[in-house]
């Protein structure tokens, strides 16, 4: 077990190393000239020269990579051409946000879509089974900003329940938070929680399809022993394989969700950087979002085996 | 007088496709106390369904239970709902289901999914609980069951596994267990003691066996009474004698003719059953053997299905004809092609024959790898330091229980894997380390025939196409004309009708399929064919066609076999010389004769004890010798002698030194030095 | 002998009717009423994107400033927008930007992740690893702001919406293909295609394939919704296409600064992506379950 830690541990970095090529490669190709940013329109020629040399943008793209990673390694990822700060400063002023508003759309998600599905495949055909599977099925249709989108029309605007939009610390002012929250949460949750509950639909199914659902029927167990006992546990291990794919969407979403609502976050971030043309910024952020998402993968893994004692005890 | 158990009238049906699928159709038995009762029958006979609908097991939809009734202590069991049925489950009714590797629920211990049946219907606290659930882990012979209680299923062996199944359907003393194909997975000496086993359970606690499975020696060595089902009928009914020693239905006879027996006279021709069984769907009053039966007339096709009548006593059998001896007999002769000449295809001498293949001290490793690296720790000796030979035109049976290397040495002699060390020279040329591309033209000269009927075709092409495969690949055709012919040839020679060229593999019946990959094998005219299992996965009615149409091919085409098997019946029906393997290493060889007339080694003669006749006659003066304990993993062979911890003669020195395989007499060698001795005084 | 076995297996040869292959497909995949629903939707946007210019009651560009953000009404079913353009008519042409997306885009994906997967599969060894660790890296990223940063990277637009969208959904089919490649790899006849010596290309090509194919029109079907949903996304964001070519998701963005008074200016382009993507989740269930019962559930 620890040894595919380990080996899981390693994939990981060598994965990260390729994120950091990636990035990095794009983002040679993004337009504008950092410099020319820097300076604005009415510098001359020479100015942007030598701010050039200064940012080191005149070295050879190699070089320039290991310095990045370098100083990357070292929780230093540049200035932002733009705001003139340090980025690692910017992203760590509005990462919590992110972090806040995914961390809780991902337990609803979860806390909502795994018994739905359960209750739909303990009732297959039945009413409760359709109505969780057309909810589902829209679910994982509707985009999460057309959502944010409905939700302030009706929840703000018509009935006036939360804010518009804005983004206060929990710590602050817990109860306004909360009511700011609430919106933005649905609508990232929303989608994962219809996969959760499709993805644990079918793997209850699949398991209730199996040999020893029938051998734990022939000993005369009660129908809701066998679900708890028998099927959840096997049926789990295929909706922990979704908690990575969904970490990926939600963070992913932020990026509209966070738009609509002017939540202060790492998607608006990114956004608005792209259209400040502040590629550093825009290069930290994609790193920060991969390490996230990578480093969820890898507890996914590592939490397989204690899931499955196949992979625990081999 | 009441009966433990009885169905009456019992139709169970599947809506599949829209089509009504009778699986169960009006079946009637009974099971008394302390008895045990075989259903017999091939795959889709019902004989499982049967057994499920009882307790209502049945998936609904799409299954239903249409009619009849299944009375258990006077209750009719398919009245019963809720804790009631529950109750029955497990508490009166145990199953042992047949695949031990899926039976069991992979994420919990076995001590917990014993100990929840024996709270549940025993009403113990935990601690009794698991106290009794040792207890019966000890019964079955599960070693330090104390510790191993808290072992999750992945952590046995199939043996082992289909142990803790009996375990946990014993643990609250049912009246009645049902062991459906309990011992169809396992290996034979393995489930010759899980037999044994249930045999002494019915002796100790007066529970009574029913018994499904497709295998007559079981039946017959186990069985008091017999239900012969076919398409989802009972055909015939009886004790286990009067079956074997009178059977009456045409179905029963043509099974027990078409099945090879380890007492056979060599050279029976097996008489195979034509056809397939018949499909269930919307099926007809009329009887379901008659497309296939050898004793069919022609008033036989305007009655009704024919009812179960008595025969005599308790025999009971379901067919329109009274079938005479001599009516047997007469059929069985004009099917039969002239024994004699069958025979003298064995007898032909094939000694003075030159060697197509020679295998030399092959040995194939694979290395153990451990920790973040992978680094290699051990080996793994799959295959040991062995060496063999096939003449041309002989039939070399390779047999062995699993782990015992005969699967790497197929693919060694095939060149799927490199051999580690060793030679395998096979018409003067040496295989075992030649290079990919010069390997290629000698493929064409050794085909492989797959066990599995279903996976060894590509399911997206014709069968057309899959047995002209090779001819393209070797460029064996010129002219599209060429290959057609020789397509239609194949397909003829293994006797497929070839107007079924562009039909897709899963339009044929397993036993078509079968023919299929044989017709690929010989495309390219090859000289050696290894059969890997070749029939094992078929039923016993389709088994004996593939046999006799292997058996016809050789002689036709002077092929030469390597022929892999566990079933130590058929091997012995087929083979010329035979191969016996232990753990990586051969430990016996000798003509089939020698072989199975005086076994040398321990492992030998417990094998061929293991396997039972479809003869009760025969089983009762028959001693029943069990091989104690389990093949060990190849990962930890045991010093000295690999069968020394098993073996009834085994002394000191036997675990001191690896035994060498001598010759004792012409042509019959064996690894065990206390029969080596035994000659040599 | 042999001719025996011949006769007596026409004997045996059953008129037992077995239901073809795709007459079991069609009723299996046309059983439920949403899936003809579904199918009849996607029918309806391709119609509507080829025939636009037809089928629309107005130019998608043309700017009536008589009617400026007026209600819906007989003229303008769904209204206009802020300079006065038809949103029905801008609706019906924003399927062109959709089905072309996500047509071009899948195709561009699927293409390159086959190859990947297919190659990856049965290289092996350190090929297999770098192109899988490859893969890993690139869904680290999210796809939408792998698609974020591409387009910001290369400009919007609906050829680098395209390239960019079909990029980011390579890794899927490059996974799902290499995991059918080591599946069918093991499978016997594989193993009899190694023993007749037959080539690696010739068995990826003429056995494989043809056996992965079940997975791959119902991911390619699945995924025709996840790039219409991302192209909506990126317009939304105004990263997309590029005004005033008509597309949904910047008319939703367009019309949110109305929400109060305007709300269908969201509302309806919105219908139209959730319609069109759900069709498509649908039939790509529907084609799972009637492609192979098995199947269900392992994407």
């Amino acid at each position: 077990m620890i040894a595919f830690i380990i080996r899981r541990l390693l994939q990981t970095v060598i994965v990260l190393f390729m994120v950091t090529l990636i990035v990095f490669s794009i983002l040679q190709v993004l337009p504008g000239d950092p410099a020319r940013t820097l300076l604005g329109p009415e510098a001359s020629p020479e100015q942007v020269e030598q701010i050039r040399d200064e940012l080191g943008l005149n070295r050879p793209l190699p070089v320039q990579y290991i310095t990045w990673v370098e100083h990357a390694v070292q929780g230093d990822l540049g200035k932002s051409i733009a705001i003139k700060e340090d980025v690692t400063g910017i992203i760590g002023e509005h990462l919590p946000k992110t972090l806040y508003i995914s961390i809780l759309s991902m337990v609803l998600a979860i806390v909502i879509g795994v018994p739905a599905g359960i209750i739909a495949a303990i009732r297959r055909g039945g009413k409760i089974d359709s109505l969780i599977s057309v909810v589902s099925n829209f679910g994982m249709a509707v985009p999460a900003f057309w959502l944010a989108v409905l939700c302030v029309y009706f929840f703000s605007l018509k009935l006036g329940w939360f804010p518009v939009q804005g983004y206060t610390s929990p710590f602050k002012d817990f109860w306004l938070s909360t009511q700011q929250v609430i919106m933005p949460v649905i609508c990232l949750a929303f989608a994962a929680l219809a996969s959760f509950a499709r993805q644990t639909r079918s793997a209850m199914l699949e398991v209730i399809m199996q040999d020893f659902t029938r051998t734990a029927r022939s000993k005369g167990l009660k129908e809701g022993t066998i679900i708890i006992k028998h099927t959840l546990k096997n049926a789990i291990i295929p909706v922990i394989t979704l908690v990575g794919l969904q970490v990926r969407n939600i963070v992913g979403s932020t990026i509209f969700v966070e738009q609509v609502f002017n939540i202060p976050g790492m998607g608006r971030l990114v956004v608005q950087s792209i259209f400040n043309q502040d590629f550093v910024v825009v290069q930290g952020c994609v790193l920060v979002i991969a390490i996230i998402v990578a480093f969820t993968n890898l507890l996914i893994d590592i939490s397989y085996g204690f899931a499955d004692p196949r992979i625990r005890i081999k | 007088m009441s009966h433990l158990l009885e169905v009456k009238n019992l139709q169970t049906q599947f809506t599949v496709d829209r089509n009504v699928v009778k699986a169960v159709d009006g079946v009637s038995y009974y099971v008394d106390e302390g008895e045990i009762v075989a259903v017999v029958g091939e795959s889709g006979s019902g004989k499982s369904v049967t057994q499920y609908s009882g307790i209502q097991l049945i998936p609904t939809p799409p299954g239903k239970i249409a009619g009849g009734e299944v009375l258990f202590n006077g209750k009719n069991l398919l009245q019963i709902s809720g804790e009631e049925l529950r109750q029955v489950r497990g508490g009166e009714i145990g199953v042992v289901f047949q695949e031990p590797m899926t039976s069991l629920n992979p994420v919990l211990t076995i001590g917990y999914q014993i100990i929840e049946t024996i709270i549940l219907h025993l009403k113990m606290n935990k601690k009794d609980a698991r106290k009794h659930a040792i207890e019966l882990l000890k019964s079955v012979g599960i070693p330090d069951a104390e510790e191993r209680i808290d072992y999750y299923p992945h952590q046995f062996s199939g043996g082992m596994r289909q142990r803790v199944c009996i375990a946990m359907a014993m643990a609250c003393k049912p009246k009645i267990l049902i062991a459906d194909e309990a011992t169809t997975a396992l290996d034979v000496t393995t489930q010759a003691q899980i037999l044994e086993m249930l045999k002494d359970i019915v002796k100790e606690t007066k529970t009574s066996i029913v018994l499904v499975t497709h295998n007559l020696g079981i039946v017959a060595r186990y069985a008091d009474r017999i239900y012969v089902m076919y398409a989802g009928e009972i055909v015939e009914s009886g004790t286990t004698k009067e079956i074997f020693s009178s059977p009456k239905h045409p179905y029963t006879i043509s099974l027990l003719n078409a099945i090879p027996r380890l007492d056979d006279p060599k050279g029976r021709q097996l008489i195979p059953i034509d056809g397939i069984p018949p499909s269930l769907i919307n099926k007809q009053d009329i009887c379901a053997f008659l497309p296939r039966c050898p004793h069919r007339t022609a008033a036989c096709s305007f009655k009704p299905a024919p009812k179960l009548e008595t025969v005599s006593g308790s025999h009971y059998s379901a067919c329109h004809e009274d079938i005479t001896t001599e009516a047997i007999k007469e059929v069985a002769a004009a099917r039969a092609t002239s024994e004699d000449s069958s025979a003298d295809a064995f007898n032909d001498n094939q000694s003075d024959n030159e060697n197509l293949l020679e295998v030399k001290n092959l040995k194939m490793y694979f290395p153990v790898t451990k920790g973040i690296l992978k680094r290699k720790v051990a080996d793994v000796k799959a295959v040991d330091d062995v060496s063999f030979s096939i003449k041309k035109g002989e039939t070399l049976g390779l047999v062995g229980e699993s782990g015992c290397g005969k699967t790497t040495i197929i693919r060694s002699i095939l060149r799927m894997y490199e051999p580690t060390a060793g030679d395998v020279i096979f018409d003067g040329q040496n295989i075992a380390k030649m290079p990919k591309h010069k390997l290629r033209p000698i493929r064409r000269n050794i085909s492989l025939v797959f066990q599995d009927p279903f996976s060894s075709l590509d399911p997206r092409q014709t069968a057309g196409s899959i047995v002209g495969e090779p001819l393209i690949i070797h460029k064996l055709t010129k002219t599209k004309a060429e290959y057609e012919k020789r397509v239609n040839e194949l397909f003829e020679l293994v006797g497929l009708n070839p107007e079924w060229k562009n039909r897709v593999p899963h339009e044929f019946s397993g036993g078509q399929r079968q023919r299929i990959g044989i017709a690929r094998a010989l495309a390219s005219n090859p000289s050696f064919i290894v059969c890997d299992e070749a029939i094992s996965a078929l039923d016993v009615s389709i088994q004996a066609q593939i046999i006799n149409l292997l058996e016809d091919l050789q002689k036709k085409l002077g092929l030469t076999y390597l022929f892999v098997a566990h079933d130590l019946s058929v091997v012995r029906h087929i083979s010329d010389r035979v191969v016996v393997m232990y753990l990586g290493k051969i430990i016996e060889v000798a003509d089939w004769k020698s072989l199975y007339e005086n076994p040398l080694h321990p492992y030998t003669k417990g094998l061929l004890a293991a396997v039972p006749i479809p003869d009760p006659f025969v089983e009762e003066n028959r001693e029943h010798v069990m091989l104690e304990g389990e093949i060990p993993s190849v990962m930890n062979r045991p010093k000295g002698c690999a069968f020394f911890n098993r073996c009834p003669m085994a002394t000191k020195e036997c675990s001191e030194a690896e035994p060498p395989l001598v010759e004792t007499e012409e042509g019959h060698s064996v690894a065990c030095i206390k029969v080596g001795k035994e000659v040599r005084v | 002998m042999t001719t025996e076995i011949i006769a007596s297996e026409k004997v045996v040869e059953q008129k037992v009717k077995k239901t073809s292959n795709k007459k079991r497909f069609l009723r299996v995949f046309l059983a439920r009423k949403t899936v003809v629903a579904s199918l009849a939707i996607i029918f309806i946007m391709i119609i509507c994107a080829i025939f636009a210019p037809l089928i629309a009651p107005f130019d998608p560009y043309k700017q009536d400033y008589t009617q400026i953000l007026a209600d819906p009404s007989l003229a303008h079913p769904l209204g206009t927008d802020l300079i006065g353009r038809d949103v029905l008519s801008r609706i019906i042409y924003g399927s062109q930007a959709a089905l072309l997306v996500g047509m071009v885009s899948v195709a561009i994906a699927s293409v390159i992740g086959i190859i990947l997967g297919l190659f990856s599969g049965y290289a092996g060894g350190l090929i297999d690893a770098v192109i899988m660790r490859a893969m890993d890296a690139l869904m680290a990223i999210p796809p939408i702001i792998l698609a974020v940063v591409f387009v910001a990277a290369f400009g919007g637009g609906l050829k680098n919406v395209i390239i960019t969208l079909g990029l980011s959904l390579v890794p899927t089919y490059a996974r799902l293909m290499r995991g059918q490649v080591l599946a069918i790899r093991e499978s016997d006849y594989i193993v009899a295609q190694e023993l007749m010596g037959s080539t690696n290309i010739r068995n990826m090509i003429k056995h494989v394939l043809p056996n992965c194919l079940s997975p791959l029109i119902v991911l390619i079907t699945l995924n025709f919704g996840v790039a219409i949903l991302a192209e909506a996304g990126l317009s939304f964001l105004g990263l997309g296409i590029v005004p005033p070519k008509a597309a949904w998701g910047s008319m939703i963005n367009d019309g949110y600064k109305y929400l109060l008074s305007n709300p269908i200016l969201s509302f309806a382009p919105g219908m139209a992506v959730v319609l069109v993507v759900v069709a498509f989740n649908i039939v790509g269930d529907a084609l799972r379950d009637a492609l192979d019962p098995r199947l269900k559930g392992s994407l």
